[in-house]
């Protein structure tokens, strides 16, 4: 249910957060069938469509796969580089799709958002749901592909799981402030844009944490909290990077300051983002 | 629950709005926050307050750029006040002209869940109601078609039939009593009136008075972003005409010459608001003249409810003489009533000259006619039908060509 059914009361002062999660709480339905139009209407017409999004990543994986073994020498002994590879650019091309595609969320409904409340909060999370939609064949198509390549599956394959909720978790962090900031900046999209690039090379996707010597290189990769998820799905896959651990306490915090940001945020600024759109 | 005592609560509300010269960025801010200009504000709304009970309907009026879409998305939630508070008890249902959340590539079944939901629906509640919102819209035959392939009418009655199943505690309409054809219209007001009925408060912006008048036991008439009446609607609805009066007034300085009361007399010469079509009507009106003015025109309008001139006339070809400062002049215009069942309004005024300032009018008087049976549209013309029968003529021509 979109706007609460008791009503409300607007004033100049934020809400109070219950009042915001009793309303995100009553927007549920909302958010799955929002994600579902927007799903469908993706696609509906292009029959490619589908495919795209699960070939895209598996392509990435196999040109990064052939460069870095090939030219770059990089090596992964004991672990089969394709599988590593595809892990990493499945995990990373979630991440970064969402974040882009977030990152302009509310402005893109401009026309909806003007005409009847819901919470804004809804939009960015429709497109986490609608990417996590895409993303569960990809994920079946990586244990295949795992299997093919005599990958073998065990106990810690059970971590995906784990895995893939820190994944969504950082990406809605992330989604969740970038759609905030963009209404007021209208840059933003195109900062996000910018800083995926070479952000995509600090995040260990196609080289093993093994490989980083000790300074600063090492530290800021450790710290950037995409690492942190992407080595949690290699260990849930190809078997853990050695030292996999000290990526995760960065990826957390991230996961847990953006968050308070996405409430402080949306708390003082719900009722009047229509003011700038 | 108790009922509540209001389903709608404006105090002292204030929105204003801060203009940007310029698409905000980042890169921009950090520019603004070295060089403190002064940004352009603007108070859409201030100090408006108001109530509604529930079962209530209220009606803002006002013209062009009074604050009254900036009062709607207040009481949509969709915007918070900048001062003052907003209440709301219960659902809010905007009634808006197109779908919300309407996605092309959508078939219309899709987009009624989609469109329904976002207005607060839950799915059990759309499963429920969903044939009779189609056959609200009567759109039974493609309802599994995208809606791309749709008329803006069909998506005008699918986006309404979804909007009224939603079944609110206070409904929001916007100017929409203008859109779709008259049997929908119509539909549309008929279920007003039974979700009114149950108890829904409702709020209606528009700038079809008689539909105001005809729907609101209240209104407030805004200005410039301030409430200049709220109040009984005939009282709101004068008061909203000697506002625009006002404004005319403003515009140029002095006028040299007054309008003063205006009447429309039916055949008997008694002031009504019931004509007969067939018979004589009579506006009339009185002037005074503050200074001398040379072959003034004095003329009248009549128009159909939603401000389509059907008749304008005047003195024009006749000089009317020299009129000297100070002279009261009482003017008759005598008409046959030619016009089919409806409400219509009429206008008289004087002007002096061909610049298009030097006009007064008076007061738009409501009035309603009662046509001949069956007649349609815009005027009577009073056909008469002749019949002749041609059946003879054609059998002596062929009997002539043996």
């Amino acid at each position: 249910m979109a706007a609460v059914a008791n009503g409300f009361q607007l004033t100049d002062r934020p809400a109070p957060i219950r009042q915001i999660a009793a309303d995100l709480w009553h927007s549920r339905d909302l958010v799955v069938m929002l994600a579902r139009k927007d799903f469908v209407a993706r696609f509906r017409r292009a029959t490619i469509g589908m495919a795209w999004a699960v070939g895209l990543p598996l392509i990435q994986a196999v040109v990064l796969a052939a460069v870095f073994s090939a030219v770059a020498r990089v090596k992964t002994p004991g672990v089969n580089y394709p599988t590593f590879v595809y892990t990493g650019t499945l995990a990373w091309s979630f991440f970064s799709g969402t974040i882009t595609g977030a990152s302009t969320a509310i402005v893109d409904q401009a026309g909806m958002a003007s005409k009847i409340y819901f919470p804004r909060a809804v939009l960015p999370i429709v497109t986490v749901v609608s990417n996590v939609f895409a993303f569960l064949p990809s994920m079946v198509l990586l244990i295949v592909f795992a299997l093919a390549f005599g990958v073998p599956l065990g106990l810690h394959t059970f971590l995906l799981i784990p895995a893939a909720l820190t994944l969504i978790a950082l990406a809605s962090s992330f989604a969740l402030v970038a759609a905030a900031l963009h209404v007021y900046f209208r840059d933003m999209r195109y900062i996000v844009q910018a800083a995926v690039l070479p952000w995509f090379w600090a995040s260990a996707v196609f080289f093993p944490l093994s490989y980083l010597h000790h300074g600063v290189l090492k530290t800021l990769i450790l710290l950037n909290p995409a690492t942190g998820v992407i080595v949690l799905f290699r260990a849930a896959i190809v078997g853990a990077d050695r030292g996999w651990t000290a990526a995760l306490p960065s990826c957390y915090a991230f996961i847990g300051v953006l968050f308070a940001a996405a409430i402080l945020l949306y708390r003082r600024f719900d009722r009047v983002f229509v003011d700038l759109l | 629950m108790s009922s509540p005592t209001y389903a709608v609560r404006l105090v002292d509300a204030g929105k204003r709005y801060v203009k940007y010269d310029d698409v905000p960025t980042l890169i921009g801010f950090a520019k603004r926050l070295r060089a403190r200009n002064t940004r352009g504000e603007l108070w859409a709304v201030r100090h408006l307050e108001f109530e509604v009970a529930p079962g209530e309907t209220v009606g803002i009026i006002g013209r062009n750029g009074a604050g009254k879409t900036t009062t709607l998305q207040m009481l949509a939630g969709v915007t918070a006040p900048t001062e003052g508070s907003v209440s709301v008890h219960g659902r809010v249902s905007p009634l808006i002209a197109v779908g919300v959340g309407f996605h092309p590539e959508l078939t219309g079944r899709e987009n009624v869940y989609v469109n329904g939901t976002v207005l607060g629906m839950r799915r059990r509640d759309l499963d429920r109601q969903f044939d009779e919102i189609v056959s609200f819209a009567e759109l039974e035959k493609f309802i599994d078609t995208p809606v791309k392939f749709y008329s803006s009418g069909m998506l005008v009655r699918l986006g309404f039939a979804v909007a009224i199943a939603a079944r609110p505690d206070v409904l929001l309409v916007d100017e929409v009593l203008a859109v779709g054809d008259l049997p929908f219209q119509i539909k549309c007001f008929q279920r007003i009136a039974e979700i009114r009925a149950a108890g829904t408060a409702v709020v209606v912006v528009s700038h079809n008075l008689t539909a105001v008048r005809n729907l609101c036991s209240r209104v407030v008439v805004m200005e410039s972003g301030s409430p200049r009446f709220v109040g009984p609607t005939s009282e709101g609805i004068s008061a909203y005409h000697e506002l625009i009066e006002g404004r005319q007034h403003d515009t140029t300085t002095t006028a040299p010459v007054r309008v003063l009361g205006t009447e429309l007399l039916g055949a008997s010469g008694e002031p009504t608001v019931r004509l007969q079509a067939g018979e004589d009507a009579t506006l009339r009106f009185e002037v005074e003249f503050l200074q001398t003015l040379q072959d003034p025109v004095f003329g009248i309008t009549l128009e159909t409810d939603s401000g389509i001139v059907i008749y304008q006339d005047s003195t024009f070809v006749e000089k009317s003489g020299r009129f000297d400062a100070g002279r009261r002049i009482r003017c008759a215009a005598r008409f046959r009533v030619s016009l089919p069942t409806g409400t219509y309004s009429a206008r008289a005024g004087i002007k002096w000259s061909t610049h298009e300032d030097a006009i007064r009018m008076g007061h738009m008087l409501l009035f309603f006619v009662e046509g001949r049976p069956f007649v349609v549209g815009t005027a009577d013309m009073n056909a008469s039908f002749e019949l002749d029968d041609l059946s003879a003529a054609v059998n002596q021509d062929s009997s002539e060509a043996k």
